[in-house]
């Protein structure tokens, strides 16, 4: 595709060696450069460009955003920032910018930042899941794992998982996965990295889902703090519409701190004795004082049975909380995880899939 | 060739959640009692421990109130007023339980299992029931150890994985590969993977492989009554039986020989 580019940098410096980048670049097609944001909202619409490279260090640039997508609504707006600063990716992003990047060096660069929010789907802000089972032994990474196959299907836009279960996360076994790096080297490199660079630290399962592994060994989870892995987060939102985290149990400094950062919680059990109930209930005061507790705190109970609204009801009253969602006990789904063959849902039973697609709208934004 | 002495701590740890773990602490800590012996069953699965849940007492005192307690008035502590009496029958043991609030969790200092410890050491028996992870107090009750009773199931593919990573890590941090005993969980339920392949992927052979037992298990924990002690015959009592001997008294150091692993056979060679 041939890009017509209007380049908005006031620093004249900057200006110039992007306009190389351009102007070397058989992809691209140099329109016009400004150095005033207010100018360029009103003199581009002649050049009629389809690839805006706005800088975003000034913050004056950012609150354009809106008046840009006004006057060009199909043209990819491109932030550019000297340095990876997460307040205002999100804030590009919160405006409807397409993405943002670190100052580029290529031509190559601002081609696959293109592509990757294109994957990445609507111009919005990432959602962030984090689920977490207080107690342990519960479906957790089955249910991380299957609604991010539904979200990828049912939304169409970019899936990642970042498998926090620091001493024993098994997400890449669902989909019979070896990465090659995973978390501790994510966080190591946390300072120096941005969307772009972070993005092969995922492997790529499914066409739009993408996983960052846990730690290769217990040991190394004390490697990953809760300051870099939200860091990782965020800038994953940058490359991936709905990031999915799954947690450690146990309540900590760490798991509390990821989920104040969530969007949504997800809080799963597993009935067995029933005592599971009581340690939900426990888990859900932790929450309570928090002000968007009700809208942000989800419970799902698996191998409820009889899996039906009445059981739903009965739990949600003697956890005095409503459950969100229930699933019941499904020997396929713990075939398909021993074999790796999740990724062929086809074969399981189309009533189990649905129970995950069911939970997967509800969490559409 | 003695067996166990007096004072055995014995551990029951897993890298895997939902194992039978506070299960088989509650039935070995009834069983030993049932024998005659004196027996404190620690909860440390501090912030969601079931061990009170599964028998159906609710402890006066905590090992919380135990910890405040030592740090406001050492000299008047006294480590005993804190633990809870689970009776049945003529059968009694100790329990000490964990914190009630997540808080008071937190506080809990690893050096304080061993202070209690200590202090308790005049049982026969002490067991730790324990929450699934590496943590400062799970390692603290892995050093105290006379026997490491890592607990397995071998149904899931994930969790194998977690199983062998969990007890490599023992081996790794140099665990005496002799003090840990690989026990496999309702070795007969219907499983998809062979007890022999779930052995060659941690490279060592189960020591013991308890029966599963749904409707046992079941009611042992509705009535609050450890399987051990209740008058029906139950096959996992029974091989729970034969699991607790085998720590107990014979032949124990022959035993170790025979079944020591891969590892245990490397640093005999290298001496
Ligand atoms: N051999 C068995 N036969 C039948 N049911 C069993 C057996 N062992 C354990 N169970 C059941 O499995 C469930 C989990 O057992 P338990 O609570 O002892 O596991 P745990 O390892 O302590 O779990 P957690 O990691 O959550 O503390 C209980 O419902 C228990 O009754
Ligand atoms: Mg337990």
């Amino acid at each position: 595709m041939d890009y017509k580019v209007v380049i908005i940098e006031g620093n004249a410096k900057q200006s110039e060696k992007i306009e190389n980048i351009i102007r070397d670049s058989d992809d691209f097609q140099l329109a016009a450069t400004f150095g005033n944001v207010a100018a360029a909202v009103i003199q581009s619409k002649i050049f009629k460009p389809n690839l805006f490279l706005l800088d975003v260090d000034n913050t004056l640039n950012i609150s354009a955003i809106p008046e840009f997508l006004k006057n060009y609504p199909n043209t990819i707006l491109l932030c550019m920032m000297e340095r990876w600063n997460p307040d205002s990716a999100e804030r590009c992003n919160e405006l409807g910018a397409t993405g943002c990047i670190i100052n580029p060096v290529h031509a190559e660069e601002i081609i696959e930042a293109i592509n990757i929010f294109n994957k990445r789907g609507s111009n919005k802000p990432a959602e962030v899941i984090a689920f977490f089972s207080p107690k342990g032994r519960s479906a957790k990474t089955t249910l991380v794992a299957n609604l991010a196959l539904s979200l990828a299907r049912e939304s169409g836009e970019a899936v990642g998982i970042i498998d926090a279960d620091l001493q024993f996360g098994d997400v890449p076994i669902f989909f019979d996965a070896e990465p090659e790096s995973t978390i501790v080297e994510a966080v190591r490199d946390v300072k120096i990295l941005s969307p772009l660079t972070l993005s092969p630290y995922f492997m790529q399962v499914v066409d739009d889902l993408y996983i960052l592994s846990s730690p290769r060994q217990p040991e190394l989870a004390d490697l990953v703090e809760r300051e870099n892995l939200i860091e990782i987060v965020r800038m994953a939102g940058n490359l991936y519409r709905y990031v999915l985290i799954d947690l450690p149990s146990g309540i900590d400094s760490f798991v509390m701190g990821v989920c104040e950062f969530a969007d949504t919680i997800i809080l799963s059990g597993m009935i067995g004795t029933g005592f599971e109930v009581k340690h939900m209930r426990r888990s859900l005061e932790l929450f309570q004082g928090w002000s968007d507790y009700g809208k942000k705190v989800n419970v799902i109970f698996s191998r409820v049975d009889p899996c039906n609204e009445i059981e739903q009801n009965r739990l949600s009253n003697e956890l005095n909380y409503p459950v969100y969602a229930i699933l019941p006990n499904e020997y396929l789904l713990m075939s398909a995880a021993n074999s790796g063959r999740l990724l062929e849902r086809n074969e399981l039973s189309s009533s189990i899939t649905k129970y995950f697609d069911r939970i997967a709208e509800g969490l559409i934004k | 060739m003695a067996g166990i002495e007096n004072n055995a701590v014995i551990t029951i740890f897993s890298t895997v959640s939902g194992v039978g773990k506070t299960l088989i602490a509650v039935n070995m800590a009834a069983e030993l009692a049932k024998l005659g012996h004196s027996v404190c069953l620690f909860d440390l699965d501090l912030q969601f421990g079931d061990v009170c849940n599964y028998l159906k007492i609710s402890p006066q005192f905590t090992i919380s109130d135990a910890q405040f307690s030592l740090k406001n008035s050492p000299k008047d502590f006294q480590a005993e007023t804190f633990l809870t009496t689970y009776k049945r029958g003529n059968v009694s043991f100790s329990i000490l339980a964990p914190p009630k609030t997540f808080t008071e969790t937190y506080k809990i200092q690893a050096s304080f299992i061993e202070y209690m410890t200590s202090k308790l050491n005049y049982f026969d028996f002490i067991i730790f029931d324990t929450a699934k992870k590496f943590s400062e107090i799970n390692f603290t009750a892995l050093n105290l150890s006379t026997i490491i009773t890592f607990l397995c199931v071998g149904d899931f593919v994930p969790a194998i994985k977690n199983l062998k990573i969990g007890y490599d890590t023992l081996v790794k941090f140099n665990y005496d590969e002799n003090k840990i005993r690989l026990i496999q969980n309702r070795s007969d339920s219907q499983k998809l993977i062979l007890t022999e392949d779930v052995e060659g992927v941690l490279g060592r052979q189960f020591y013991h492989n308890l029966p599963n037992d749904y409707m046992s298990a079941k009611k042992s924990i509705e009535n609050g009554c450890p399987l051990v002690l209740s008058d029906s015959l139950n096959k996992f009592s029974e091989s729970l039986k034969i699991l607790v001997a085998k720590y107990t008294n014979q032949n124990f150091e022959e035993k170790i020989e025979e079944e020591s692993g891969f590892f245990a056979s490397i640093k005999k060679l290298f001496g």
